[in-house]
């Protein structure tokens, strides 16, 4: 059960991050910088008991960071068959016919 | 006919080509056949190749296209101008894509995810792999690691995959990604948070011998 309080904080945020599974589910959050002051804390006290979580966190971040790198460039062409773009444009031109006879 | 049709409409295309983006638009409002020709021929391809990111099958690629084409020309009044032509056709193959995906029940696949996935003991601790014996270490170009990483992205399910894409490499904003693909936000961060863990297990041995 997770029971939002007073504060705003819900109580998943005070419960100590005891297990690696549950570190888990804080992972995007943690990278994003958008957990409350208390979970970070949590989280960071169970990097430092647990070196397997660090090394999967590092991992993890990287693999994080190699997605966004490919970001920039579009994809290069791939060519269109001629019957493809035939086909579409008559459709648009069909298409376009019904629009206007509604 | 139809046939005869687009070689003229080539023709005049050939003079659209000379009038520059702003007139093209305003051809398109116009619902000129030779305006839509030219949108087939000039950005259909490149916007096969960002759907095809997303569709490995190609004849759902090509329903996807002709969605987003069809979409561009009906929603050009609607088009303001504020960034290029091509950025907002990007936008329409991207959502057209994810329509496609969705429309597919495709999202509806989990399977096959899993293994990729970490795993736990009994009381939640996580069970590291015992090494496999790491490859030596290779120094990799920048463009060596990203064909490497979309090598890896490629052996995603498919759901999986276009949900890294459009968060991580498309940047889409988790509402617009939500609402293209018809899941809640809270489904899409957690399939995107499986997506990453899966990705990482398949870049593991890349990132333990230092190529990554």
């Amino acid at each position: 059960m997770n029971l939002r309080l007073a504060s705003g904080i819900q109580t998943e945020d005070i419960m100590p991050i005891v297990t690696c599974k549950h570190l888990d589910s804080f992972l995007d959050d943690y990278l994003a910088g958008r957990l409350v002051w208390w979970t970070r804390l949590q989280f960071q006290v169970h990097l430092t008991l647990c070196p397997p979580c660090k090394v999967y966190l590092d991992q993890y971040r990287r693999t994080v960071e190699a997605a966004h790198a490919l970001s920039a460039p579009e994809p290069p062409a791939t060519p269109m068959p001629p019957e493809l773009a035939e086909s579409i444009t008559r459709l648009m031109c069909t298409a376009e016919q019904r629009d206007e006879k509604r | 006919m139809a046939r005869m049709m687009l070689r003229q409409m080539s023709i005049l295309s050939s003079d659209l080509d000379k009038l520059d983006e702003r007139e093209f638009i305003a051809a398109l409002r116009r619902k000129e056949p030779s305006a839509y020709a030219r949108l087939v021929t000039e950005y259909g391809p490149r916007l096969r190749a960002v759907i095809r990111r997303y569709l490995r099958v190609e004849a759902d690629a090509d329903d996807a296209l002709q969605d987003a084409l069809i979409n561009a020309a009906r929603g050009i009044e609607n088009f303001n101008q504020e960034s290029a032509l091509s950025t907002w056709l990007h936008t329409i193959a991207v959502r057209a894509a994810l329509m496609k995906l969705r429309s597919r029940g495709r999202l509806l696949d989990e399977t096959g995810i899993d293994p990729l996935l970490p795993t736990y003991n009994s009381v939640g601790h996580r069970v590291m792999p015992a090494s496999s014996g790491d490859q030596p270490p290779e120094r990799l170009q920048t463009r060596q690691v990203q064909d490497l990483v979309r090598e890896q992205i490629e052996k995603l399910p498919e759901m999986y995959r276009a949900v890294l894409i459009a968060r991580d490499i498309e940047q889409l904003s988790t509402e617009d990604a939500a609402e293209a693909l018809g899941m809640t936000e809270a489904a899409l961060k957690t399939r995107l948070h499986r997506a990453r863990a899966a990705l990482r297990t398949l870049l593991e041995p890349y990132i333990r011998n230092g190529s990554i």
